[in-house]
Formats: structure tokens, C-alpha cells, sequence
């Protein structure tokens, strides 16, 4: 895939907030034709502004605590399972209400995960990712599996932007650490519509058809930029880990 | 595409929920498509936290709880086979009718047994929560939204465990205040529908919910 998401030189570091954050609150318009869009190269300045701020291993102490809960709850332990709980629902009801958009089913979503969780712990891997990814996960995909169970909210796929930007706050994310910024740069080095694809997937919960529906742009097309978008994130993806 | 970037863009996309997870996924499979769901958790870290509602974690325990109940209960089940014309099975009510036990402020919070009475044709629907203390025999009956019909009775029964026929404990909702029940683990209590003023012969005329004893703890 010459030319798409190749990790150029390092751009300068920041908060990977930016990125996200104007993603969410941009409005999304479904009827956009994709495929009449030119994409300049470096149109858009770079995402990530200001250096420093992210390059410690932000909350991986804090990370190390959850993982050594998890690995209790693993064992059955209910004291720590209520104070996994304590410590991470919230930011886990984030996650799920931000992709069900209903409190009702962001509720039944959040029982899911911590079910899930619950269940699952033993198969937690420190070695593998963060204990919080590892939740966050759970928490987005039961979140998902519930919109498409009961349906999506009331006034769900057109939300508009004030909605958007109410739902974020972009200093939630001061202590992203290294993957996070590495996952931020590397989407932003997709193509605009890449990056839509994934970030639409990912928070509307949306498939390959659903995807083609909302924009309009024939199945075979979504997959091939799907796919192509993914392979370059990887690609990227390994090439910031190999770096670091 | 190389056949490995295939395979390892399939599982991106299964991460990321625009193709389906099949049901045979073979651990290699799995393993790249957890690698990816972990990698791509990372957009979360962007959501605001929201606190989510008091009281969402006892319906979380009582989901654990009632997984842990209904596993024992289907070998409790396979078990006892006397009583299987009522056996329909026991499901999802009985995690309300735990969380009842929860958070109802004046239901003891650690019962010693407890019995969660299910509809057999419906077991998402709880009949009766009922807790026993076995130092006194005291049963505490909460019923969870049985309706009596115009014209008929609900009747509850108590089978205790090895016994040849249920004996009534009376009518709903009379019966179920406060009583001595001399009650084990195994037991099983059940309601059922009858003509106005209880069972004409003394037996359950048509057994409608049931559930097993079993130890809260």
C-alpha cells in the first residue's frame, strides 16, 4: 500500500486527546460520498501539538494495581472484584454510553462487562496489553453486542455535534502513555477515510454493510478501504513499537 | 495480500466488529483478534468517565450469584426426577428476586437459605423469594409480583427432600408472612393455582412455580 500510512519522520508529540476529540465531535455526514474525496497529503496540520507531556508510561502504575486485581478476581475474590469495580466503572460507563447512547442499555451493557470480566479474569495476560485496554474492550464490545441485541437508542446514529462534543473531555486522556500516543499517530496517518472506517466501526458499532448503507459507498469499496486502512495502522503500529 | 496479512486483517476486522466472529475460531485466531481489540481499546481513553447508578454492582453480584445457583440447581435438577413435571427450568428471574434480597432494606442481607420459587413455564419470572433461618425455623417470604386471578387461590407447598408428597403451607398471600418451616437444603417449595380456597384434595392441583433450597452462601 504505497504511499498510505507509512510512518514518515516523527512529527512532534502531544496529547493523542486532540486527535480523538476532534474526531468525536466533528459531525459525521452519512450521505458524504467517500470516494469523490481527494485526500491532500499534510492539508491537515499535525494532530498531536505540544512535546513532553505524555512520555512517561502514563498510569502504568495504577495499571499494575488493576492487573494484580484482576489476577484476584481470577481466584474468586470478591473483595477485589467490588474494588475493580470501585475503581474502573466509571470510566467503563464512559465507554459504554458513549456507544449505546442510552443510559438504559449503557447500564445493561456496563453488568455485561463487569460479568465478562468476572468470568474471564483468568484469562487476563499482563504480557499482552494493559489491564485497562483489556476492560475497555470487554466494556466496547458488550456495549456493542447490546445495541445490536435491542437496537440502537432513540435519536441514535445522527447524533449531532453538541451531543458529541458534551461527551468529550479532552482532559480525560492527560495520562494516554505510550500506546495511546503511538495508536494516535498512526491514525492519523490513514487517510481520511480510513479513519473514519475504523473510528465509525469502532464507536457506532457498525458493519461492513451497515457501513456501506450509511455511506452510501458500494460493500466491496468499504471492505477494500477497511481492510487497506487496517493493514496500514498495523503496519504503523509495529513500526512505533519497533522504535520505542 | 499475503495469506498472514489475510488472516491477521480478518482478525482486525472481527476486533472491530465489521466481519463476524465465527463460532469455531481457532486459538491462533483469537489470539490476533484479543491483540487487536486491546490495540484498538486505546480509542476509548478518550471518553469522559460517568458514574454509573448506585446499586449496579449488587446487580452485578446477583448475575454472579444466580450463575453460580442455576449451575447447582441443574444438577439438583437432573437429580431429583419426582418432581419433574414442574421441572422447567430456572433462569434469568432469579437474579432480580436475588437482587430483591440485596437491596431490600428490611430483608436480612446474608441469608442462611434461600429459595428463589420460579414460574415453570416462564423462568425469567419469580414467584417468591423465601429465606430461611435454620436456628429458628423463621421464613421470610417476599413475594415478587404474583398476581392472583378472580376466582382461583394460589396455594404454596413445601417438599421437603425425600418425601413422597408436598404438604401445603396455605394460600398466598396469607400463608407467606412469618412461620416455622422446618426446611433443608434440597427442599422444594412450589405454588400452585387452585380453586378459590385452596386444593380440594389436599395436592397441588396445578403446580405453577417451583424452586430448590439451597444454601446462600
Amino acid at each position: 500500500m504505497p504511499g498510505e500510512g507509512r510512518c514518515g519522520a516523527p512529527r512532534s508529540l502531544g496529547s493523542p486527546t486532540r486527535l480523538l476529540s476532534r474526531w468525536l465531535s466533528k459531525r459525521f455526514r452519512p450521505d458524504r460520498d467517500f470516494r469523490a474525496r481527494p485526500r491532500p497529503r499534510g492539508r491537515r496540520g499535525p494532530l498531536i501539538a505540544d512535546a513532553g507531556e505524555d512520555s512517561a508510561h502514563g498510569g502504568s502504575q495504577a495499571d499494575r494495581a488493576l492487573a494484580s486485581l484482576i489476577d484476584d478476581v481470577a481466584g474468586g475474590d470478591r473483595r477485589a472484584f467490588a474494588m475493580l469495580y470501585e475503581a474502573v466503572s466509571p470510566k467503563l460507563f464512559g465507554v459504554t454510553l458513549r456507544i449505546c447512547r442510552s443510559r438504559e442499555l449503557a447500564e445493561d451493557a456496563l453488568q455485561d462487562a463487569f460479568v465478562h470480566i468476572w468470568r474471564q479474569a483468568e484469562r487476563f495476560d499482563g504480557r499482552r496489553g494493559s489491564a485497562m485496554a483489556w476492560m475497555a474492550a470487554i466494556a466496547r464490545n458488550r456495549a456493542v453486542d447490546v445495541m445490536r441485541r435491542r437496537g440502537r437508542a432513540e435519536g441514535g446514529a445522527e447524533m449531532g455535534v453538541e451531543a458529541l462534543d458534551a461527551m468529550v473531555d479532552p482532559s480525560a486522556m492527560a495520562d494516554g502513555g505510550v500506546e495511546l500516543i503511538a495508536l494516535a499517530r498512526c491514525l492519523d496517518r490513514l487517510d481520511e477515510r480510513g479513519q473514519e472506517l475504523v473510528l465509525l466501526a469502532y464507536f457506532e458499532g457498525w458493519t461492513r454493510e451497515e457501513l456501506a448503507e450509511r455511506t452510501g459507498a458500494p460493500v466491496n469499496s468499504i471492505k477494500t478501504w477497511l481492510r487497506r486502512g487496517l493493514m496500514a495502522l498495523k503496519s504503523c503500529l509495529d513500526d512505533e513499537n519497533g522504535t520505542r | 495480500m499475503a495469506r498472514a496479512d489475510d488472516r491477521e486483517i480478518d482478525a482486525a476486522e472481527r476486533a472491530l466488529g465489521t466481519l463476524p466472529v465465527p463460532d469455531r475460531e481457532s486459538a491462533r485466531d483469537a489470539a490476533l483478534r484479543e491483540a487487536w481489540e486491546t490495540r484498538l481499546a486505546g480509542l476509548t481513553a478518550v471518553l469522559p468517565p460517568a458514574t454509573p447508578p448506585a446499586g449496579l454492582f449488587y446487580a452485578i453480584e446477583a448475575r454472579i450469584e444466580r450463575d453460580a445457583l442455576v449451575a447447582d440447581l441443574d444438577v439438583e435438577r437432573r437429580r431429583r426426577r419426582r418432581w419433574q413435571r414442574m421441572a422447567m427450568g430456572l433462569g434469568a428471574s432469579v437474579a432480580a428476586a436475588l437482587l430483591l434480597l440485596l437491596v431490600a432494606p428490611d430483608v436480612e442481607p446474608a441469608p442462611r437459605y434461600v429459595v428463589v420459587v420460579t414460574a415453570d413455564d416462564d423462568p425469567t419470572r419469580a414467584g417468591l423469594v423465601i429465606q430461611i433461618d435454620p436456628e429458628t425455623g423463621a421464613a421470610t417470604v417476599v413475594p415478587t409480583g404474583v398476581e392472583v386471578p378472580p376466582g382461583a387461590s394460589f396455594e404454596m407447598w413445601h417438599l421437603p427432600e425425600g418425601a413422597e408428597r408436598p404438604y401445603s403451607l396455605g394460600l398466598l398471600p396469607d400463608a407467606p408472612r412469618l412461620r416455622e418451616i422446618d426446611a433443608a437444603p434440597g427442599d422444594i417449595f412450589a405454588i400452585s393455582r387452585e380453586p378459590e380456597g385452596g386444593s380440594p384434595s389436599g395436592q397441588p392441583t396445578e403446580p405453577l412455580f417451583h424452586g430448590t433450597m439451597r444454601r446462600a452462601e
